[in-house]
């Protein structure tokens, strides 16, 4: 028995020391290695556009049905391309094997890893017996062998660009999680002619310079349209009768109108978000102020009362604030008020000139154009005026107009005169929040204020 | 400043030169095939669309109009008054020139004017026209200060849309942050 | 009953010899033979010089801007010149020349002049990433201090030692991992994520001894990705998961400390990216 105890005892240690060590072990075998990673690349991410199928030998106006899913597919791939965040990889490179049909649902992942994509667009095209385009794609994620997302779409086939813009959307939104842009259009001012007596016409065209149409003669000189957050309407300067004036156009009526009956010149427009006002300038015996006219009742409100020139007013996404341009305080500078006109505080103060505030959609930040040493500058801040980023900078541009995801800023540019006088071109640019992706969006002619439409539903 | 007027001046009369040698073009040829058909060409110089009454009426008034524009330039220094960069304050030079201005419409009491205010390049498109306004109006005021009829004076502001010399330069956009005092017709 | 003790007993002998024996050795076997795996400290220099030699979006455009004649070629209806020259506004009447021609060296100079040569001191700065990744560098050049820190603190005790030798190395591999990552370009941040704070995802993966991914990796708490109002989890954890994806397999992994890498959580927070 006494062996037994003392077994017993020396068990009863052993066992104490066993758990002492056992824990300190799972401690051990716990301390998972925790790997922190907060430095990335923001590389284009690579994605293989394949182009839709669709027969061959089924023609319809304008070529077969396969040829208009090569084209959406060309033009998907250059939205995705010309917003910055996105590579195609070069569809030389596709590697082919077995029946492409029934690979569009069962995509050989293993082929797109090889040549690098992470994401894969395929789909497929036909006609239906009422003559529209049925067109379906699918977004697949690669290197996890699924599907992302996929859509069907019907349409005539005029209309093949606006699918193509809705994919590109699609995909857009799928992978980096806000919406797209690129069923939009743009208004803008087209200028041809030598600089004393430019000619200025409106034009609308799509986002990608497509689709591209002059809206005015260029018989008035016009500047500044803005769309309606329906994009069925522009607001903008005419000096129709050499009276400048706001006038209102329906683009699908072509009708053009008046806006008010102000004693002076009224310029400056812009659309409130829900559409029902436009907020606008008048100039009245040398003084500018800030005024507001329900487009509805045709109620006019005067919101500044000031000696100095108040102007470039833009609306908050919620309604509830203003910001504008005013040199009340010595020079040109940047201020939002509430929308009544009240508690108006000053929000720029760096170096320089700040002008043209344009509420981003999101309500996050303000775009603003600053004139300083003899440059100009896009840029953008919060409406309490901190975080300020300058996001391109020239011999002279201006004009910010944001794209409805509130990602991309589009604005013009004028190349300085060189020594003979020449020169002087202007063009429309585009500039990821960023500061980086800038592009030169091409037009028919010299192009200036331009003004993005919301998303086209 | 004195260059500049100088310059000016010099333009001007180059200018005047060459309207008068159009006029007496036009003045001839209207004298030569009396009738209807008014030169499109000269229209599109001077006058805007406003319809025209008669056939007899349209010469001579043309004519006086080219007149009296070119006579006050040539005693207000072109008619045009000149700007510091993002003001609208009338300097010595300006207050002489609009004094010229006023005295000529004085001694011409049917003539109205449109006072057009402009900008250099340098500056964002809204807030140009706002100056260019506050430049019109800064003009007008100082014609009313002494003596005009306010209702003789019409003001439009151009912004940056009508620069009078093309380039880039500080002697360049000087030149262009301007008024000019425009005959009505 | 005898045969119950002498099982008993030869069942506790084994139990406490192999803990006799055992014990000493589980406790040898672990730290001793530290491998340092060669991870290069990325300095701050380095990676701005990677950053500046980016393509800048300028020369893009510029490129851009050159072919834009050809472009520009596209075929758009032109509209028929306007009925009148430029509307009813007169145009100025002054046909002033431009400036240029009167002392033409001198006012090209003076306007050229106009453009400061120097960079001035107060010059509005522009957003740039090169400076944004020099914030981000500091933060990792101090992570050597933490671990200098762990190593010169003394306890005394043996075992503790051994387990700060762990932690060490395991910070040796965590950083060998985040590097290799980097280096691979295998992670792409989600641009434009609004919000961007809440975005860290944590990726649990498991590897095989050759550095190979067993199953897929699972986002923790992968239930978010697909709430709605959460897309911009949902698409920062999808960059995490192709990121992880795409570095494997991550054979360069000291294979003798499998061990300590065989479970790792990969932290994606793309905070310092969106907000620099």
């Amino acid at each position: 028995m006494e062996l037994h105890v003392r077994l017993v005892k020396i068990w009863i240690i052993f066992v104490g020391v066993m758990l002492v060590s056992m824990v300190q072990a799972v401690t051990i075998a716990n301390a998972r290695i925790v790997v922190d990673i907060n430095r990335g690349h923001a590389n284009p991410l690579p994605i293989a556009v394949a182009n839709l199928l669709g027969d061959e030998n089924n023609i319809i106006s304008g070529g077969s049905v396969n040829d208009y899913g090569k084209r959406i597919s060309l033009v998907v791939k250059a939205d995705l391309v010309r917003s910055g965040l996105f590579r195609t990889v070069a569809s030389s490179a596709f590697i082919k094997s077995g029946n492409e049909r029934e690979n569009l649902l069962n995509p050989k992942f293993d082929n797109w890893k090889a040549i690098g994509a992470q994401a894969l667009m395929n789909g497929s095209i036909s006609v239906q017996e009422d003559g529209r385009l049925k067109v379906e794609f699918r977004l697949w994620d690669v290197l996890a062998g699924r599907q992302m997302t996929g859509f069907r779409y019907f349409t005539s086939p005029k209309n093949w660009r606006r699918i193509a813009h809705l994919i590109a959307d699609a995909i857009y939104q799928r992978l980096t999680g806000e919406s797209g842009y690129f069923d939009t259009r743009i208004v803008y001012v087209s200028e041809s002619g030598p600089a004393t007596h430019k000619i200025k016409r409106l034009a609308i065209m799509d986002q990608d310079g497509y689709n591209h149409e002059f809206l005015t003669d260029g018989k008035n000189l016009v500047l500044t349209p803005r769309f309606s957050p329906t994009a069925q309407e522009i607001t903008y300067l005419s000096y129709n009768n050499n009276n400048p004036r706001v006038y209102l156009y329906n683009i699908d009526s072509g009708k053009q109108e008046i806006l008010g009956d102000f004693p002076g010149m009224t310029f400056a427009p812009r659309f409130s978000p829900d559409g029902n006002k436009v907020i606008m300038s008048q100039a009245y015996k040398g003084n500018s102020d800030i005024y507001v006219m329900e487009l509805t009742t045709r109620k006019i409100t005067r919101l500044t009362r000031n000696s100095a020139i108040d102007t470039s007013p833009s609306y908050s996404p919620d309604s509830r604030y203003i910001t504008f341009n005013s040199d009340r305080g010595g020079s040109q500078q940047i201020y939002v008020m509430d929308a009544d006109g009240k508690n108006i505080r000053r929000i720029s103060f760096g170096k320089g000139r700040y002008g043209t505030p344009v509420w981003s959609p999101r309500g996050d930040l303000i775009a603003f154009t600053r004139q300083y040493k003899g440059k100009f500058y896009i840029g953008v801040m919060r409406p309490d005026g901190s975080g300020e980023r300058l996001l391109s900078e020239s011999y002279f541009e201006e004009g910010p107009t944001w794209s409805p995801n509130g990602r991309v800023i589009m604005f013009f540019r004028q190349q300085p005169y060189d020594k003979n006088g020449r020169g002087g071109e202007t063009h429309l640019w585009t500039v990821d929040l960023t500061g980086y992706n800038e592009r030169e969006v091409i037009t028919p002619l010299e192009a200036s204020d331009p003004a993005w439409s919301p998303l086209i539903r | 400043m004195l260059k500049k007027i100088i310059s000016a001046k010099y333009w001007a009369l180059i200018g005047t030169v060459l309207f008068l040698s159009a006029c007496a073009n036009t003045g001839v040829k209207t004298g030569v095939q009396t009738p209807p058909p008014v030169k499109p060409a000269v229209k599109k110089v001077e006058k805007p669309v406003v319809a025209k009454p008669v056939e007899k009426v349209t010469t001579v008034p043309l004519m006086k109009n080219l007149n009296t524009q070119s006579s006050l330039n040539a005693v207000a220094s072109g008619s045009l008054v000149h700007f510091a960069y993002d003001r609208y304050d009338l300097s010595a030079v300006a207050q002489a020139i609009i004094k010229a201005q006023v005295a000529w419409l004085q001694a011409h009491p049917t003539v109205t004017v449109t006072v057009e205010g402009n900008c250099d390049e340098r500056g964002t498109r809204e807030y140009n026209l706002a100056l260019g306004d506050r430049r019109a109006n800064s003009v007008k005021n100082y014609m009313v200060a002494l003596g005009l009829d306010p209702a003789r004076i019409r003001t439009i502001s151009y912004g940056k849309e009508r620069p009078l010399v093309i380039g880039t330069g500080k002697r360049v956009w000087a030149q262009n942050r301007r008024s000019y005092t425009r005959i009505n017709n | 009953m005898r045969e119950a003790l002498i099982i008993s007993v030869i069942f506790h002998a084994v139990i406490i010899i192999s803990g006799i024996v055992g014990l000493p050795l589980f406790n040898r076997e672990r730290p001793t033979g530290l491998k340092v795996i060669p991870v290069e400290m990325v300095k701050i220099a380095n990676v701005t010089r990677l950053k500046a030699q980016e393509k800048k979006p300028d020369q893009v455009a510029r490129k851009k801007g050159l072919s834009r004649k050809k472009a520009l070629k596209r075929q758009v209806e032109m509209p028929p010149p306007p009925p009148q020259l430029a509307s009813d506004m007169p145009l100025p009447t002054m046909k002033a020349k431009p400036d240029f021609k009167q002392k033409p060296t001198k006012a090209v100079r003076t306007a050229i002049n106009r453009i400061p040569k120097i960079t001035p001191k107060n010059k509005p700065r522009r957003f740039n990433v090169g400076k944004l990744a020099a914030l981000l560098d500091k933060r990792a050049a101090s992570k050597p201090d933490i671990i200098k820190r762990l190593t010169n603190k003394k306890f005394g005790n043996e075992k503790v030692i051994s387990m700060v030798d762990v932690r060490q190395q395991s910070l040796t591999i965590a950083n060998a991992v985040n590097k290799y990552i980097y280096d691979n370009n295998c992670w792409n941040v989600p641009a434009g994520a609004k919000g961007a704070a809440g975005l860290r995802v944590t990726i649990h993966i498991r590897l095989d001894p050759e550095g190979k991914l067993i199953g897929l990796p699972k986002v923790v708490g992968s239930k978010r990705m697909n709430l709605p109002g959460q897309e911009f989890f949902r698409t920062a954890a999808e960059s995490a998961l192709r990121a992880v994806l795409k570095c494997a397999p991550y054979n360069f992994l000291p294979r003798d400390q499998y061990s300590l890498w065989r479970d790792m959580e990969i932290i994606f927070d793309p905070e310092y990216m969106l907000n620099g």
